[in-house]
């Protein structure tokens, strides 16, 4: 496959503006409304499971150093198998992508451009990402990094900021809703850990395929950190968080946070950088979506689809009706998706084809 | 494929501009078509569900000309009876011709008559409101709103908003009440253990003033009833000049409004108020004072008062028991005190004589500290310090601390209050 190689900090780049994205709308309330007050302890334990996934990731990668997730289902099951997969990954990243950018768009829209027409702050996004698109997915990958700092500062601001309001007893009592729900039930937040979805596609990428490794888990412990902060800051410094779905609790918490007298409205300097953060996603999941296909249709110049698939983006992100059934989309067909996808799905496809591998292998031996 | 993907690029930025510029919607929005509102109240209305009053910038007609004028511009205050805060809003958008703009809303009040029906359809209503923030204060006004807004004229500030802004500050020199914000009470009211309370304001006229016999008597019977409970006997009733309640201060000024005091809630209704006094006990616990003044009757000289300056040493040490399902609540302050009277016989920093005062003032702060949380439990059944996140840990699960309903126990509190005060000093003039 003709990809453009990346470094390790790209790759890290690409799980990171995965993770904000989400981290900006629903995911903390999601975690949140689930666990209530054992929410911290419920995302160390999720962590320590999506620690032991990735390693098992990784060591079921070490027999597939160059394949990707759909290779790896191509050597499992054939044309057939590839083909499927590809498919459910296309959906999966068109379904996500469209269901984000019409969330993040509701949400400016409430905010700031009432009198706006919605399509017109989707186009906004969808265009903008077209345009990073025809520049190529090296622009992409290296626009992605320039934006991580600024992304990352943001978030790092609020964290502090909201330090003034913490009341740690709020992650009291330490079971929240009961043992069962925290570590039982809660487990469905490893979904939290979204962005490692897209570890199983930048294999190829690599410029030193050995980097893997490091990369898979940098990112993991990246994430793992700044969710755990995430939640701390929301939970322990706003009570309402658990009793109200917001339409964003980071916008909440900015709101709700004092940055003395000279900032008395900063909330538009953050909300800037999560559009800038918002217009990385959309390209990056642009690009990929375009990878996909182009693999699963062997298309010779994938430029020619940039213009189809981000029309597919744009209708599919103007089809919920309202904020009703984007939030049902977000909190139960996006998590159970990423849940059944990357740690169901994948892991399963690996596992066999692992099987598969040695067999083949041993046959060979035995002939 | 360069110059195709140039001229697209092109051709998408162009329709981009022409799109943002020549879009009527971008207009409406112009700052001509706005107008600020400064202050909100709300009053059970008349004809109607709420009596809702807007204070809306009124742009002098030299404003422009000079950077000075526009600081000297008036307000104006209109009120409508209707159902609603939005439908109020909408009336007012017909009748001013311009569109109302909450986002320099600095103050909302509330009537004393609406906060005791209760208003969390209205706290609600302002959250959800994108415009207002979360650092605008909420005052429970004795008077009706509409006559709160009327009569307020900053006397040392020209701009309203300038005055509304630093207005709630006093109570970090005064610890007479507690700059209380809508963020602040909304998150008290979500809170599991914590109830929200408010900042306390009324016009002050000589009519009001007259009230303070009668608030004094009461205050007398509240302290014997609550003296019952705690065994404390022996009140200090030397405090007159912290004794006030909002409106009651005896000051020569002409029908001015004035902030002091705490409007306590239960849940989303208005249960009773604190005065100055107990306002400032309530800000030595919940540790948000940065120095407050006190009078004591001196140890030395029966007969003489003493003017003691407090600055908390150390954040409050509270600890909390459930004993038999009743919380027994311990606090500890350490108090660091600076002596303000002064006259020719003074002898204050003779060690015996500090450490009188020590003890005189440990006795008046743990007797009046006492009063207050007694009354909070006993009177008004609100936990507005947050004694809860001390018992919360006692419960594994959230349902088991639902059940216990700490808001609801927090009556069954016992508190026992130790000071621990160090004078220090003098101030520039030292013994004789």
């Amino acid at each position: 496959m003709n990809y453009s190689k990346i470094g390790t900090l790209e790759a890290i780049g690409i799980v990171f503006i995965v993770l904000c994205n989400h981290l900006v709308l629903n995911m903390p309330q999601s975690i949140i409304s689930s666990t209530g007050s054992a929410s911290i302890l419920n995302i160390a334990y999720v962590f320590l499971l999506a620690l032991l996934f990735i390693l098992l990731v990784i060591k079921l990668f070490k027999n597939f150093s160059t394949y990707d997730i759909i290779d790896v289902s191509e050597f499992l099951g054939g044309k057939f198998l590839k083909v499927l997969i590809s498919i459910i990954i296309l959906l999966y990243f068109i379904l996500t992508s469209s269901t984000l950018i019409r969330n993040f768009s509701e949400g400016l829209k409430i905010i700031y451009f009432t009198n706006y027409p919605i399509y017109a702050i989707l186009l906004f996004f969808i265009v903008s990402a077209t345009i990073c698109n025809y520049f190529g997915s090296k622009t992409v990958i290296r626009a992605n990094l320039l934006i991580i700092p600024i992304i990352f500062i943001s978030l790092l601001l609020v964290f502090i900021a909201s330090f003034n309001n913490i009341i740690p007893q709020r992650a009291l009592p330490i079971l929240g809703y009961g043992s069962y729900e925290t570590f039982i039930q809660g487990i469905s937040n490893i979904f939290s850990f979204n962005g490692l979805f897209y570890l199983f596609f930048i294999l190829p990428m690599l410029d030193k395929k050995e980097n893997f490794s490091k990369i898979s888990l940098i990112s993991i412990i990246i994430i793992g950190a700044i969710i755990l902060i995430c939640i701390t800051c929301l939970l322990l410094a706003f009570p309402f968080i658990t009793s109200f779905k917001e339409l964003s609790p980071l916008y909440l918490t900015i709101r709700y946070t004092h940055f003395g007298d000279f900032f008395q409205r900063p909330e538009s300097l953050f909300i800037l950088t999560w559009i800038i953060s918002m217009i990385s996603y959309i390209s990056v999941s642009l690009m990929f979506s375009i990878k996909i296909f182009k693999k699963l249709t062997n298309i010779e110049h994938e430029k020619y689809m940039i213009l189809p698939f981000s029309a597919i983006l744009f209708i599919f992100s103007l089809a919920p009706k309202g904020m009703a059934e984007i939030s049902f989309l977000e909190n139960t067909v996006y998590k159970w998706l990423t849940i059944f996808i990357t740690f169901v799905l994948f892991l399963f496809i690996l596992i066999f084809a692992n099987i598969k591998y040695r067999r083949k292998k041993s046959k060979e031996a035995q002939t | 494929m360069q110059t195709f993907k140039k001229i697209l690029v092109s051709i998408i930025l162009l329709l981009l501009f022409i799109f943002i510029f020549t879009n009527p919607y971008l207009s409406f929005h112009n700052i001509d078509s706005l107008a600020y509102v400064v202050a909100l109240g709300l009053d059970v209305g008349e004809t109607n569900n709420l009596k809702l009053s807007l204070q809306l910038y009124k742009p002098t007609e030299s404003s422009g000309s000079s950077s000075g004028s526009s600081q000297s511009s008036n307000s104006l205050i209109n009120s409508v009876d209707c159902s609603s805060i939005s439908s109020g809003i909408n009336l007012f958008n017909s009748y001013i011709s311009k569109q109302i703009s909450l986002s320099h809303c600095k103050v909302i009040v509330i009537s004393e008559e609406l906060a005791k029906q209760g208003i969390s359809k209205y706290l609600y209503t302002l959250v959800n409101n994108v415009q207002i923030g979360s650092d605008c204060n909420i005052i429970i006004s004795k008077s009706d709103s509409y006559s709160f807004l009327e009569n307020s004229k900053p006397t040392v500030e020209k701009l309203i908003a300038r005055y509304y802004e630093s207005a709630p500050m006093s109570s970090l020199y005064t610890g007479f009440t507690e700059d209380v914000t809508l963020g602040d009470f909304f998150s008290d009211y979500t809170d599991s253990f914590k109830q929200p309370h408010a900042i306390l304001g009324s016009i002050n006229t000589s009519q009001t003033q007259d009230n303070v016999t009668s608030s004094n008597n009461a205050k007398t019977n509240t302290s014997s009833s609550t003296a019952s409970i705690t065994d404390n006997t022996n009140y200090e009733n030397d405090n007159k000049d912290s004794d006030y309640i909002a409106g009651e201060t005896p000051i020569t000024s002409e029908n001015n409004i004035e902030s002091m005091g705490l409007a306590v809630f239960y849940s989303d209704k208005l249960v009773g108020e604190l005065n100055a006094l107990e306002t400032l006990c309530h800000m030595i616990v919940v540790n948000k004072i940065q120095t407050a003044e006190i009078q004591i009757s001196s140890p030395v000289n029966l007969n003489e008062k003493i003017d003691i300056s407090l600055k908390q040493n150390l954040a409050p040490k509270i600890s909390l028991k459930i004993i038999n399902n009743t919380p027994y609540i311990k606090i500890n302050l350490n108090i660091n005190a600076r002596i303000r009277s002064m006259d020719e016989n003074s002898e204050h920093l003779n060690e015996d004589n500090i450490l009188k005062i020590e003890e005189s003032v440990n006795k008046y702060l743990e007797e009046n500290i006492s009063a207050y949380l007694y009354k909070t439990a006993k009177q008004f059944n609100s936990d507005i310090v947050g004694f809860g996140k001390y018992a919360v840990g006692y419960f594994k699960t959230l349902d088991e601390w639902q059940d216990y309903n700490w808001l609801y126990n927090y009556r069954n509190s016992f508190f026992d209050v130790t000071v621990n005060s160090d004078i220090k000093s003098t101030y520039l003039l030292m013994d004789n």
